[in-house]
């Protein structure tokens, strides 16, 4: 059988554009999967009819002789096991005999014929022999996949007898049937599909890929499994779920997608909006390898990623000392043998805002001001604004009296998303290639100027049998993103636009009678957010950002031993970052109609200032591999991989500012003042050796073991503490395999469970902190001279060392009924240790120097993820409906803290064996709606004897009892604000040419603290609806009286609330030309499509206006999420 | 050829070095480096900046400089809808609890830096006169840090070596000190260092400790301690608290101090400029006048975001024009305005139904002020770069009503100041010529103006202070009077406690002072728990017309609000050590009064 290099397959794929002909057949060994894409003709060649092979066996399998021949030629065969007896045992002896002989005599007296098409033999079963005596009229048809490709091999059955056919080599077959007999038609690797005969003469049936089969190989640490025989707990994504619906960050396709992922975009800002990920919702971030190399993949386009795999428990041991938080595997398209096919696609997405408070009106606001003002019992006569006043903010009739709607005026409906994107995939047996240029091009919120995101991929994968034992890979990638945004940051919280948003006030007007004077509106210092929103006048902030890849392996199939392999892989990683930060000064206006007079009222910076900053980091991994697979004496399979590992990272920055430049019309450093320049710069290096072990068993496919080893030495530790050992060991076992459950069978497909145990590490602490040293810190003016400090990196540490930790995993995959109802589920238990913490918090606090981190904390996680769906292939209709749900929660083992003596502080503040997330304050007991109340009270609230109390304000609960408010009345109110429970339903539809899939993602079990007004200028419209106030005195309003008293800004249960929310993350809905049409029109596939993301929310938090995923306490003052609808076409030649 | 380069140099993976940080060795072998050492505890010396809370972002280029003045009576914060002044105002009133925060200073972290610098010197090659000036210096500075913790905290635990691991139990869980021990170790050591510091800094050496510094230091601390004494009581053992017969022993070391400071004859009040409001502004303008003995130097290098030496007073406290339409940070309250006389000696309270009846023009009201008043504080029509101040709330009608929006006539009905403030701002330490107009991030941190942590005048305040104790009450008048002549105001004629307090607040506003006096006085449970007025300007649009500009008046009571009037509790006199502290060493005892 053809044996593929792991890395040179992947599995076919028919992502958007893609049409790939293909014949997948079921393969016995592992690791082995094979692509063929020529249209089959007819059974000759010109290589089949001048080879020569000598053979002489004596009672062998067919198996064997057929790797005999394999090995002795170039031929390489095709079929499918459960047609064609392997284990049949044949004597063949030629000499200098053709294929055709051969052959002939190996299959002498069976059903079994076959088809060769230059050094590809494809054996089917014959369709003239047919077993079963028909009956009825003859129907013919042809079976092809959804690319129109005929599958080879496939059974037609009537369903409920024994009358059957198989598909020839065109996908051809005949079958004598009675009118409404069901036929069902299947073939490994896809759904099967059943139709009722009626009248017709001719069938075309079309069967869909199943992306659930058992036989999809899935990509794993340093290399490849079967999904069916895995054991360890991976959850896997392909491209085309990925890219149902554009979105700029791959990672932004993954949430809800796949169990066990804890996810949150908590913004929508271009370049910027990729969600948080966490494996099993572990603390700590996962790490991301792109094709075998550690880097970010949030900026690698989805389309050119073939498939995604999660480790999410002892699988991720080989990973090591980094893997202690999952691991996710990204593996780019690479080239298939086929005729080169050029896929485009393209899409045009608009970008909305889901939902966000918005700024009261100038009649709101200074309502609001007022009552603030009054309420805080200051002095009436300079109150901001007076009765009248506000009377004609609301008319809005006198010039004076500006309304300005903000949002209106600076944030647009929409904003686009354009994605275009060119392939080409193909190659023959000597050379495969894939190539692939994106563009993306996002565009922000701002109606001026607010910047943009743009980004430009390219990659170049390339297979080359250079020989029949070497072949060579060699891999390119260019990943080039210009981000251009404000000097005020744009993502959340203080001294961003936002906050400049929410301190723009409505009561000035946009623009001025002066059209080249800017409207003073406040904003806090900055004029407002229609100066900071606007890079033309406040200055840019540009990133950008260049990575290089390139990969060089050569592998070496290693003749005299069967299945041993040798490879050497080297990549060279180089990421160049650019930032360019221009401030341009400005100056406001006030503007009095009356007098038609200007009022200068400051200034953006009175000189424009420029500061550059360049850095570089470069990564060189190498590695060298073994590999040996082998399936000896039929039942035992072994594969096993040896591998070292070294890599070497090094960097450096450089940094550069002016200020008072020359004119601020040139935004270059020369014209800076000399005086005013600063530059600064660093370089850093380390480096990791590590040593790799796989092995892996298996027992009639029955018995799956498989056993890890890495060893990981890093620089960053002192000698002596570097090398960490990390195993694992892992059990599958296949009950369906069993002959016992033989019966069972057509029920139940599949049954298996499994069990890991791995130990791995997280080595992200600080380097080199065996070494204590002196850094540059501080600056005193001694005379008129600028004197510069050193100041110590603090007491060294030369035992840290990484964290550790242990996971247990127990899972289990079942598939009934082919697929009608499948799934997993999975439970785990992870011990995290030697999370570096400092000692100081036990030391007394007159020592003056902190302890250095060191591997102190611990703590577990649990949880569970658990997958149910259904899938089903009719004649013109299929579908695939998935449901995923995963819960996890961590708990503090042991937390480094002082020895709490007072009962109150401990039971507050003690975290070892404590929920890692729970959130502490008072609990409040709606607002109080007369001084009555208040008198009553019956404890001091404020530590003022409640003077400062007035109806409006929050009455809390004496949890105490001990007639004072204080910190120890606080409780547990809530849990953290990433979510426990995470659920997904996938509907995938498709029916005839239409295609439809649907993503609907939720979360629960979590807190968000509900600000909606931030102490900014202004108030959110919700604010203004929903506040107390005295013609809304209820005790259940939801905000409490402006300018109340200090209690009110307790942290309470007043404001942290439960969060949770369901919502239609992505669908879609296309639509594929017919195939006569595409002939036509000389393409292969052309496919339309209507997408969107976010199109529907239900939550808790709708009232507020404030997105589930918004960050905690951030509502309205972040770069809010985004809805988007698109639409685009897949085009492939 | 890649793959086989790539694993020869294989070995050396694992051979990796820090580039960006300097050894241990290398530091006190160095000359240089030994300097930068001390430098850097001189830049941890965060309260220099008028006791703002921390280095670099929370030092002199930032707010906190002026948070001091904002819990005193002096002022309040008017950048009401900053969260950090927001901060300021919970812990004025009454929201000073066991959690701390503001003004909180725990400084073990520098003193341990000082003690290693002590300790680590005598070995090093620096030349033996530098060694002993140097350490001196960083003695002046670990004493100055003990001074900082002792008038917060009361008793604190002395730690005079740089403690290792493996020291005795009892030495690392330290129980705090008696605070007359922290007031004796600072006056011992400054008394020490005195002789072992230069007497002048030397053009070059500005900004490090001299034998004055010391001595001020010396004069300020014992002075501390004495009141203590006097007008506290002690608990805890004497944690906190002097006993009262430590009083005049005190005293007398104040005074001591201070005599030898004056009777040295470097230093003399300034007397430069004929103008007395000009004068007196210059103290704080004029590098290393006559009258400094020891300040925090600036210069207009941008000190927040580029790492200089500039702080940010004109761009906090001016007047507008200012590049965020701000500036005026401290509103300086009616009652302290009231306590600047008139030059002829007369009480500068004001007959508030007067002042609320009639037309006032602004030479009618203020005219006949202490120059120290102009000098200190500015207020409607103060010139300002040209043009004047302008807080003027409403116009008053011909027809009696007040307009408060748009103009009438072409009269603007409001000034371009901040109107919901006192009506005052605080002119001391201004440099008019600054340019106030950077805005976000640009340049605003780049005042130049040195910080006087020691000025000649407090020490006179201090001897007069200490002398009257003592008894010596014509020494007392005597220092009062010298303060009052160069101010330009009638001299007294017989001296009381009240009068050397009142000279001290008028004198020394805003520059750090008051919070701490009223609480070593222990007169702020009164004098911090009342609430203050601010002032409305209504600008009479007849007089405006006449070009004779009057005003009618309105005091603003509650000027805080009624929801928040300042409230200083007893416990207050010390700041809490906070429940982390105790519980990480729980030899520590809290003060009283936390719970």
């Amino acid at each position: 059988m053809q044996k593929l290099s792991i890395t040179q397959f992947l599995w076919v794929t028919k992502s958007l554009g893609l049409t790939l002909k293909k014949i997948p057949l079921v393969m016995k060994l592992f690791f082995v999967f094979l692509i063929s894409s020529i249209s089959l003709l007819h059974a000759s060649g010109s290589y089949a009819q001048t080879a020569r092979i000598s053979l002489d066996t004596k009672n062998q399998t067919v198996q064997e002789v057929l790797e005999q021949i394999e090995a002795k030629s170039n031929f390489s065969f095709f079929y499918n096991n459960r047609h064609v007896d392997l284990n049949r045992k044949v004597s063949v002896s030629v000499d200098d005999a053709d294929i055709f002989k051969i052959l002939d005599t190996v299959f002498s007296g069976t059903n079994v014929g076959y088809s060769v098409v230059e050094n590809r033999i494809v054996l089917s079963v014959k369709s003239s022999n047919p077993v079963i005596t028909q009956k009825g009229k003859k129907i013919t048809g042809t079976v092809v996949d959804a690319a129109g490709i005929p599958i080879i091999g496939a059974n037609v059955m009537v369903k409920g007898t024994t009358n059957g056919a198989v598909t020839d080599i065109d996908g051809h077959f005949s079958l004598n049937v009675e009118k409404g007999d069901l036929l069902e038609i299947s073939y490994i690797g896809y759904l099967s599909s059943e139709i009722k005969i009626a009248n017709e003469q001719s069938l075309a049936v079309t069967l869909k890929e199943d992306t659930k089969t058992l036989d999809e190989v899935v990509v794993v640490g340093y290399g490849t499994q079967k999904k069916g025989n895995l054991t360890g707990s991976i959850a896997t994504v392909k491209s085309e779920e990925m890219t149902v619906a554009p979105v700029s960050s791959t990672i932004n396709s993954l949430g809800g997608r796949l169990p066990g992922l804890v996810s949150q975009q908590a913004s929508g800002q271009p370049g910027a909006d990729q969600a948080t990920i966490k494996v099993r919702g572990f603390a700590d971030n996962a790490i991301w390898i792109v094709d075998g190399i550690e880097t970010d993949f949030n900026r690698v386009d989805p389309n050119q990623i073939e498939s995604i795999s999660i480790l999410k428990d002892g699988s991720a041991s080989i990973y090591g000392a980094r893997a202690g938080n999952g691991v996710i595997l990204v593996t780019t398209k690479r080239g298939v043998v086929q005729k080169p096919t050029i896929a485009i696609n393209s899409s045009i997405t608009f970008q909305g805002i889901t939902t966000m408070p918005k700024p009261v009106s100038s009649g709101d606001y200074a309502t609001l001001k007022r009552e603030e003002w009054l309420q805080s019992g200051k002095p009436e006569s300079t109150a901001p604004y007076t009765e009248e006043q506000i009377q004609k903010f609301y008319d809005g009739t006198d010039p004076q009296y500006v309304n300005t709607d903000w949002y209106n005026e600076l944030i647009r409906n929409w904003s686009p998303l354009n994605q275009h994107n060119i392939s080409v995939r193909g190659g023959s047996e000597k050379i495969k290639y894939y190539g692939f240029l994106g563009y993306l091009g996002q565009e922000s919120i701002w109606k001026n100027n607010g910047g943009d995101y743009k980004r430009y991929n390219l990659q170049s994968n390339i297979d080359a049998n250079i020989t029949d034992q070497l072949s060579l890979q060699l891999d390119l990638s260019f990943i080039k993103s210009d981000n251009m945004t404000t000097v005020r940051g744009q993502s959340a919280g203080e001294n961003t636009v936002w906050q400049d948003f929410w301190n723009t006030l409505p009561i000035y007007p946009a623009h001025l009678p002066d059209p080249t004077r800017i409207s003073y509106a406040d904003g806090k210092g900055t004029g407002g957010a229609h100066v900071t929103s606007n890079t033309d006048l406040s200055g840019y902030t540009k990133d950008e950002k260049l990575t290089l890849t390139g990969t060089i392996a050569l592998k070496y199939n290693i003749k005299w031993v069967k299945g041993l392999s040798a490879k050497f892989f080297v990549n060279y990683y180089d990421d160049i970052k650019f930032q360019k930060r221009f401030s341009r000064p400005s100056s406001f206006y006030r503007y009095d109609v009356a007098s038609d007079t200007y009022i200068s009222a400051g200034g953006m910076g009175n000189s424009a200032q420029l500061s550059q900053r360049d850095d570089r980091s470069k990564m060189l991994t190498r590695q060298f591999s073994v590999n040996y697979d082998n399936t000896l004496a039929e039942d035992h399979t072994l594969s096993v991989l040896a591998l070292y590992e070294a890599i070497d990272y090094s960097g450096n920055w450089m940094s550069a500012s002016r200020e008072d430049m020359l004119t601020p019309s040139i935004e270059e450093l020369f014209v800076g003042n000399t005086e005013t320049m600063k530059n600064d710069g660093a370089s850093s290096e380390m480096g990791r050796k590590s040593f790799v072990g796989r092995f892996n068993y298996s027992y009639k496919n029955k018995y799956l073991l498989e056993t890890t080893l890495r060893a990981d030495a890093s620089a960053k530790f002192a000698p002596g503490h570097r090398w960490g050992f990390f195993p694992s060991a892992s059990l599958g076992w296949r009950i369906t395999e069993e002959s016992f459950m033989e019966n069972a069978k057509s029920v139940l497909d599949d049954l298996k469970v499994r069990a890991s145990y791995g130990r791995s590490g997280n080595d992200a602490v600080g380097n080199f902190q065996y070494l204590s040293g002196y850094k540059l810190n501080g600056y005193y003016l001694l005379g008129d001279k600028s004197m510069s400090g050193i100041v110590t990196t603090g007491l060294a540490n030369p035992i840290l060392s990484w964290e550790k930790f242990e996971i247990w995993n127990v899972g289990l995959n079942y598939s009934f009924l082919n697929q009608l109802i499948y799934g997993e589920g999975d439970v785990f238990y992870r011990k995290r240790s030697g999370i570096p913490a400092k000692r100081s918090m036990s030391l007394s606090p007159t020592f003056g120097a902190s302890f250095p981190d060191e591997n102190l904390n611990s703590m577990t996680d649990r949880g569970f993820e658990f997958i149910v769906g259904s899938s089903k292939n009719f004649k013109d209709f299929s579908y695939n409906i998935s449901g995923n749900i995963s819960w996890s929660r961590a708990k503090w083992d042991h937390y480094e803290e002082q020895m709490y003596t007072d009962p109150d502080q401990k039971r507050i503040n003690q975290k070892s064996g404590q929920w890692i997330d729970r959130q502490f304050g008072y609990v409040s007991d709606g607002l109080f709606t007369s001084q009555e109340e208040i008198d009553n009270l019956g404890f001091d609230q404020d530590n003022k004897q409640n003077a400062s109390l007035r109806p409006g304000d929050i009455r809390y609960v004496d949890v105490n009892g001990d007639k004072v408010l204080d910190w120890k009345d606080q409780v547990e109110i809530g849990k953290g604000t990433m979510p426990h429970w995470m659920y997904g339903l996938n509907v995938d539809l498709k029916y005839k040419d239409f295609d439809f899939a649907a993503l609907f993602q939720g979360a629960f079990g979590y807190n968000s603290n509900i600000t909606l007004w931030h102490n900014t200028l202004t108030f959110p419209q919700e604010l203004y609806d929903l506040r107390w106030c005295e013609q809304n005195n209820v005790s259940d309003a939801l905000y409490p009286r402006l300018g109340g008293a200090v209690t009110n800004g307790y942290t309470s249960d007043y404001f942290y609330k439960k969060a949770g929310y369901l919502r239609l993350k992505s669908l879609a809905i296309g639509y594929n030309l017919p195939k006569e049409l595409c002939t036509k029109l000389f393409i292969k596939q052309c496919r339309v499509y209507f997408a969107g993301t976010n199109l529907l929310t239900f939550d808790k938090l709708r009232k507020y206006h404030i997105d589930p995923e918004a960050p905690s306490g951030q509502g309205g003052y972040y770069y809010p999420q985004q809805k988007t609808l698109s639409v685009g076409v897949n085009l492939s030649f | 050829m890649i793959i086989v380069s790539s694993f020869v140099s294989c070995s050396d993976v694992l051979d990796k070095t820090p580039l960006d940080i300097i050894s241990d060795e290398a530091v006190w072998n160095d000359e240089a480096l030994i300097e930068a050492y001390l430098v850097q505890c001189y830049y941890h010396m965060s309260y220099f900046g008028n006791e703002s809370g921390g280095a670099g972002w929370q030092g002199d280029g930032y707010f906190p400089a002026f948070v001091v003045n904002h819990v005193s009576d002096e002022c309040l914060s008017q950048w009401r809808d900053w969260g950090e002044a927001m901060t300021g105002y919970n812990y004025k009133f009454g929201g000073l609890k066991i959690d701390g925060g503001l003004l909180d200073w725990w400084g073990y972290d520098p003193i341990r830096k000082i003690n290693e610098f002590i300790e680590k010197v005598p070995e090093s090659p620096l030349n033996q006169d530098l060694k002993g000036t140097r350490v001196a210096e960083a003695r002046f500075l670990r004493a100055f840090s003990y001074f900082a913790m002792a008038k917060r905290y009361g008793g604190v635990p002395l730690i005079l070596k740089a403690q290792q691991l493996t020291d005795p139990e009892e030495e690392l869980y330290p129980k705090r000190d008696t605070e007359e021990a922290v007031y004796n170790f600072i006056i011992s050591e400054t008394s020490e260092i005195a002789n072992e510091l230069p007497e002048e800094a030397g053009s070059g050496n500005l900004g490090r400790a001299t034998k004055y510094a010391a001595l001020a230091l010396k004069s300020r601390a014992a002075l501390y301690a004495a009141s203590i004494a006097q007008f506290g009581k002690v608990q805890l053992d004497g944690v906190v608290g002097i006993p009262a017969e430590k009083a005049k022993d005190f005293y007398q070391i104040s005074y001591d101090a201070s005599k030898e400071i004056i009777n040295s004859g470097k230093f003399a009040l300034y007397d430069q400029d004929a103008d007395k409001v000009t004068n007196f502004k210059n103290i704080f303008l004029v590098k290393n006048n006559s009258e400094v003995i020891f300040a925090k130097r600036h210069d207009s290098s941008n000190g927040l975001i580029t790492g200089g030496n500039g702080w940010a007073v004109d761009f906090f406290q001016c007047p507008r024009p200012q590049g965020w339409n701000r500036g005026n940070l401290d509103g300086p309250y009616l009652e302290l305005v009231e306590d600047f006389e008139y030059v002829d000696g007369t009480p500068g309270k004001l007959n508030r139904s007067e002042v609320e009846n009639g037309l006032w023009t602004m030479d009618k009201l203020w005219g006949k002020k202490d120059p120290r008043f102009f000098a200190t504080i500015y207020t409607q029509e103060t010139p300002w770069k040209g043009s004047f101040v302008d807080y003027h709330n409403g116009l008053l009608l011909p027809d009696g009503t007040i307009m408060t929006k748009d103009s009438y006539k072409g009269v603007l009905c409001t000034g371009d100041q901040d109107l919901e403030g006192t009506c005052f701002g605080v002119m001391k330490y201004l440099n008019e010529s600054h340019d106030n107009m950077a805005g976000t991030d640009a340049a605003w941190a780049t005042s130049s103006q040195d910080f006087l942590l020691f000025r000649y005048a407090e020490t006179l305040l201090n001897l007069a202070e200490a002398a009257y104790e003592l008894g010596k009450k014509g020494e007392a008048l005597d220092a009062i009077n010298q303060i009052r002549e160069r101010a330009g105001i009638a001299s007294l004629k017989e001296i009381s406690q009240d009068k050397i307090r009142h000279e001290r607040k008028v004198e020394l506003a805003f520059e750090g002072h008051r919070y701490w006096d009223v609480r070593r006085w222990r007169t702020a449970t009164t004098e911090l728990s009342r609430s203050f007025s601010g002032l409305r300007y209504i600008l009479d649009y007849s007089s405006y017309t006449d070009n004779e500009k009057k005003y009618k008046l309105e005091i603003l009571d509650n000027i805080d609000g009624s929801v928040s009037t300042p409230l200083f509790k007893e416990e207050n006199y010390y700041l809490p050590i906070t429940l982390n502290r105790t519980s990480s060493n729980p030899n520590m005892v809290e003060n009283p009064g936390y719970k």
